[in-house]
């Protein structure tokens, strides 16, 4: 992190004032709050209120899930041809009461299964992802140079990839002969949070119209409430071969899942830590920002594990499908203590004002690795102050999974409060749309 | 956190999916099957194994010394009891003549004799004792004195169980009148448990004549004549048996032993075996004799005879077992010690044959096998004793146990032989709709057997199947007049090579490709099928395919599947 920080804060202090932008005084890119010129994320973001102009709490909460292969319209249609509609979405209580989650017919035939693996892209394999959040922060400015938040929030990460050299055993046949689970493998988790950030502003620097930073520190509080994953361990001896002579597979699977939620406080919460760094020219409306957040990781208490090898050599399908039933005989569970890594977040940030009016966004989000792997994700974005309190915005999204995404939203930023309301689409637009996401913030300031 | 779940999780999906749901099962199909049209292989290894005919057949399977794999039917056995065969018809006492002179004054006059009463039965001269197991000797005798004759009989050299020699006392003949003419008197003496020593036999009749008149030249000649007949069943017999000296000691036999079906146990491989011809069977003939004296079997054959329904042995006119016939006349087999026309058993030997009966058996095993019954019937003569000091009780017998190996050598007619066969199999367990569904989806299926023929036969398959369960009793044919059966094959697969002797002396590759439409597929995508299969088994060059324990087919099958997806 420091090979990209230290060049930022040395830039930022030896650099002449950045060149005037489209921004005139009394315009209405020059009128607004240098808290809402922060141009608020779909992605994970523990500063998101931190900058807030007043004291005040603020309630929001955010989603977003997206695959790279199944869109809207194939879903419901998955779930219209296992269950005869899609409103049992909107009734869901026997599937959590342990009820049966289909009850209707079910139409969901061969050809649809083979149908829907057709559907995943050559050479990507299955992939996708999910976050959500909600929650409550308190907090607001002491000064012109210092604030403070309280935050309470619950979160959960779910990611799954099923490898490209799994997938193509059934969505292309068998010609290629060599498949493998690779690096196939899914996690969910689930947490409560309590967090306190501070941010601490400083400038403007060498001139009146320098550069102001922003060094924003804080910490989460983790309860970890429900895990599962599971993942191909085998590694390297990993191998699925299939030839018209023989069938050779050599595949272990770790399954780790808490097999309750655990709503005790029993000290195996961890502490997660965020780091923000953003300078800003207010005159020219230019800002740069670097984050790195979710640094930490989280000890899970009671986790069970299993470990489940499948190693066959054989000629015969039958003995395959031997191996196969026995596999569940040869799970070996072990019940611990286990420590994962939390999503890093990596994000870099460049904004500017294009004219009176609008402002440009770009950040670019680092890939993640481990167990909550998430790729190199580019969001453009545009915020359009026809009216300045009522901004209006709109973008793309580069990267990530599904490919193309687009973004819009609107707000209400006032001086007694504010009000967000986003969405995304990822892939396409509506029924097209392989990915999802939508945020809702209301802010009341005291 | 849960409850807040269930309120508030509902909205966000069906947010999310309002407007997605297709309005119809068929376009929901569609929907799915959007994806870019392809044609998908799959190559999957379905088995390779190597097969050979002893897994086909029952647990009796045994090895030849040729190496020929054989099926073993349980031992069964011909006994003859000999020693109750044994028996002295119509033997006759010498005739006694006792001349009583003319001019005896009335009044008692004594009458002493002695006779060799066997002296005319050489048969039982030839023999050293006798010991009687029933049966009796009838005196009779004749006076024509004018006197009542009382006497006592004393057979010396018979004696009885307590070893005292029989004797008969009091015995009295009428007085006749003296013209010349005769009385007579006849008394039968049970010989049960009797010992006899034929050469010691010595007559005596001993006792007095109360004569009422003198005698006159009339009566004197032949006065009194003593004469004996009977019949003894023999309980033992010792000495040199010879059977020139004593013919009774030739015994005609015929005995017969039902061959039970379960004792013919071809497995999976009765049709073939029935309808094929057996080349080599081995008789494993142990011949047992449990007597002191040597026993000769002339003229004996093994023949085999359908029974009637009742378990009885069909005749000829000449109330001999009807035997089966053949191109070359009756089924039988002679019985002989090797390059002999006569088979010696010595005193209390057991002796072991082997011998060639692929002619008999295979009767004995097509009869079985088509349900009939079959008995292999011995008959012949059997000569008791060879001269030397030998003994032969009522118990002893010659008993012949009768192993039969069976090897795996056929000779089928040129056109092959045929079977059918039909079973029920279970299928993938789809319903109607994802059979149908599935059966869409696949274009078409392949099998693929790469064949190591090391048979000496080759095999032509036909398969029929119907979707669903085929009743109990079904018939192949059946199954092939079903209109909506599904035809697989035929699929031919070619014999080994093969030496004169229908040995394989070469195995052979050969591919057998069978090919499936998706519809023809249909089929094995239910719960159940049921199938007729029709199968050819085809000679080699010459017709003969003898099957050693080494011959094996290595067989290894693959499946290659197409399947249609996208494209909608």
């Amino acid at each position: 992190m420091r090979r990209f920080t230290l060049p930022l804060i040395a830039l930022a202090l030896v650099a002449p004032p950045v060149a005037a932008q489209a921004v005139p005084e009394g315009s209405q890119a020059a009128r607004v709050e240098a808290a809402y010129r922060r141009t608020p994320t779909f992605r994970f973001d523990p500063f998101r209120h931190a900058m807030i102009p007043h004291w005040g709490f603020v309630i929001s909460t955010g989603v977003m899930a997206e695959n790279n292969s199944l869109n809207l319209t194939d879903l419901g249609s998955i779930i219209t041809l296992r269950c005869g509609s899609t409103s049992l979405l909107l009734n869901p209580t026997d599937a959590f009461g342990g009820g049966e989650i289909c009850p209707g017919p079910n139409n969901l035939l061969p050809s649809d299964i083979l149908n829907a693996v057709n559907l995943v892209p050559q050479g990507r394999g299955l992939t996708g992802l999910a976050q959500g959040e909600g929650g409550l922060y308190l907090g607001g400015p002491f000064g012109g140079h210092f604030g403070l938040g309280l935050s309470a929030q619950g979160r959960a990460y779910g990611t799954f990839q099923l490898d490209e050299s799994f997938v193509r055993l059934v969505r292309d046949g068998t010609s290629a002969q060599d498949f493998s689970l690779g690096s196939s493998k899914g996690a969910v988790l689930a947490a409560v949070e309590g967090g306190a950030h501070t941010v601490l502003r400083f400038g403007p620097l060498g001139s009146e119209d320098g550069v102001h930073l922003n060094l924003g520190v804080g910490g989460r509080y983790i309860k970890p409430l429900n895990f599962a994953r599971a993942r191909s361990t085998v590694g390297s001896g990993d191998v699925i071969r299939i030839t018209a002579d023989s069938i050779i597979v050599d595949a272990e699977v770790e399954v780790a899942n808490t097999p309750s939620v655990d709503s005790t406080f029993n000290g195996k919460a961890s502490i997660a830590a965020d780091i923000l760094l953003r300078l800003t020219w207010p005159t020219s409306g230019l800002a740069l920002e670097a984050m790195v957040a979710n640094l930490g990781t989280v000890t899970i208490h009671h986790v069970e594990v299993e470990t489940r090898r499948l190693r066959v050599r054989t000629n015969d399908i039958a003995e395959l499908s031997d191996s196969l039933n026995s596999f569940d005989s040869l799970a070996v569970t072990d019940t611990m203590d286990l420590r994962i890594t939390l999503p890093r977040v990596v994000r870099f940030t460049a904004s500017a004002w294009a004219n009176r009016i609008l402002q440009v966004d770009v950040s670019t989000t680092l890939p993640i690795k481990g167990d909550f792997e998430a790729p190199l994700a580019v969001d453009v974005g545009t915020t359009w102050r026809f009216i300045r309190v009522i901004p209006l915005r709109a973008g793309v999204v580069l990267g990530g999974h599904q490919g193309i995404g687009f973004t819009g939203g609107l707000a209400i930023e006032g001086r007694t409060g504010f009000f967000q309301l986003a969405g995304q689409s990822f892939g396409g637009f509506m029924r097209r749309a392989t990915g999802v996401g939508g945020r809702l913030e209301m802010g009341f300031f005291f | 956190m849960r409850d807040a779940w269930k309120v508030a999780g509902p909205l966000v999906p069906w947010l999310l999916m309002v407007g997605c749901e297709p309005a119809t099962i068929t376009e929901a199909h569609d929907q799915l099957a959007r994806g870019p049209a392809r044609q998908l292989e799959y190559a999957i290894p379905i088995t390779q194994d190597t097969f050979t005919v002893a897994e086909f057949l029952g647990d009796d399977t045994t090895t030849t010394a040729d190496g020929l794999l054989a099926v073993t039917i349980a031992p069964e056995t011909l006994g003859v009891a000999l020693g109750r065969r044994l028996r002295f018809d119509n033997l006759a006492f010498a005739r006694l003549k006792v001349n009583v002179p003319a001019g005896i004054p009335p009044g008692n006059a004594n009458v002493n004799a002695n006779y060799a009463a066997l002296s005319n039965e050489a048969r039982i001269l030839a023999v050293d004792t006798v010991v009687v197991d029933s049966g009796g000797i009838t005196i009779t005798t004749m006076n024509r004195l004018p006197g009542v004759l009382t006497y006592t009989l004393t057979l010396n050299g018979f004696r009885d169980s307590n070893n005292v020699v029989v004797s008969r006392s009091g015995l009295t003949v009428p007085a006749a009148p003296g013209n010349g003419t005769y009385t007579s008197a006849s008394v039968t003496i049970n010989l049960r448990r009797v010992k006899i020593i034929p050469n010691s036999v010595n007559v005596n009749v001993s006792g007095t004549v109360n004569l009422t008149t003198t005698t006159t030249a009339t009566t004197a000649d032949s006065s009194i004549i003593q004469s004996g007949t009977g019949t003894i069943v023999v309980e033992r017999l010792s000495g040199t048996l010879n059977p020139a000296a004593t013919p009774e000691l030739v015994i005609a036999v015929e005995e017969s032993d039902e061959i039970p079906a379960s004792s013919v146990d071809f497995g999976q491989l009765e049709d073939p075996v029935k309808n094929s011809t057996l080349n080599d069977v081995r008789l494993n003939l142990t011949v047992r004799n449990t007597s002191g004296a040597a026993f000769v079997l002339s003229n004996f054959t093994l023949g085999v005879v359908k029974l009637t329904a009742g378990g009885a042995i069909p005749r000829d006119g000449s109330n001999r077992p009807a035997y089966e016939t053949d191109g070359s006349g009756q089924i039988t087999m002679p019985v002989t010690d090797p390059g002999l026309t006569t088979l010696t058993i010595g005193k209390g030997q057991t002796k072991s044959l082997s011998l060639q009966s692929a002619r008999l058996i295979d009767r004995v095993v097509d009869l079985v096998l088509s349900n009939q019954r079959a008995a292999v019937v011995g008959e012949g003569t059997v000569r008791v004793g060879d001269g030397t000091q030998s003994t032969i009780s009522r118990a002893d017998s010659v008993s012949l146990a009768m192993g039969l190996t069976v090897a795996l050598d056929f000779t089928v007619p040129p056109a092959g032989v045929a079977f059918d066969t039909v079973a029920n199999g279970d299928g993938m367990g789809l319903d109607s709709t994802k059979a149908n569904d599935l059966a869409g989806t696949l274009d078409s299926a392949a099998a693929r057997l790469i064949v190591t023929n090391g048979m000496p036969f080759g095999v032509e398959v036909l398969v029929a199947a119907v979707p669903d369960t085929l009743r109990a009793g079904a018939r192949a044919d059946t199954v092939f007049s079903r209109s909506n059966r599904v035809e697989i094959g035929p699929a031919q697969l070619g014999p080994a090579a093969v030496d004169a002797q229908g040995r394989v002396t070469a195995a052979v590759l050969d591919t057998v490709n069978v090919r499936l439409t998706g519809q023809q597929a249909r089929v094995f995508f239910g719960e159940y099928f049921g199938s007729g299969t029709r199968i050819r088994l085809l000679p080699a060059t010459g017709n003969r395919g003898a099957i050693r324990t080494t011959d094996r087919v290595i067989l290894s099958a693959r499946a290659i599947v197409w399947v249609r997806v996208g494209g909608r």
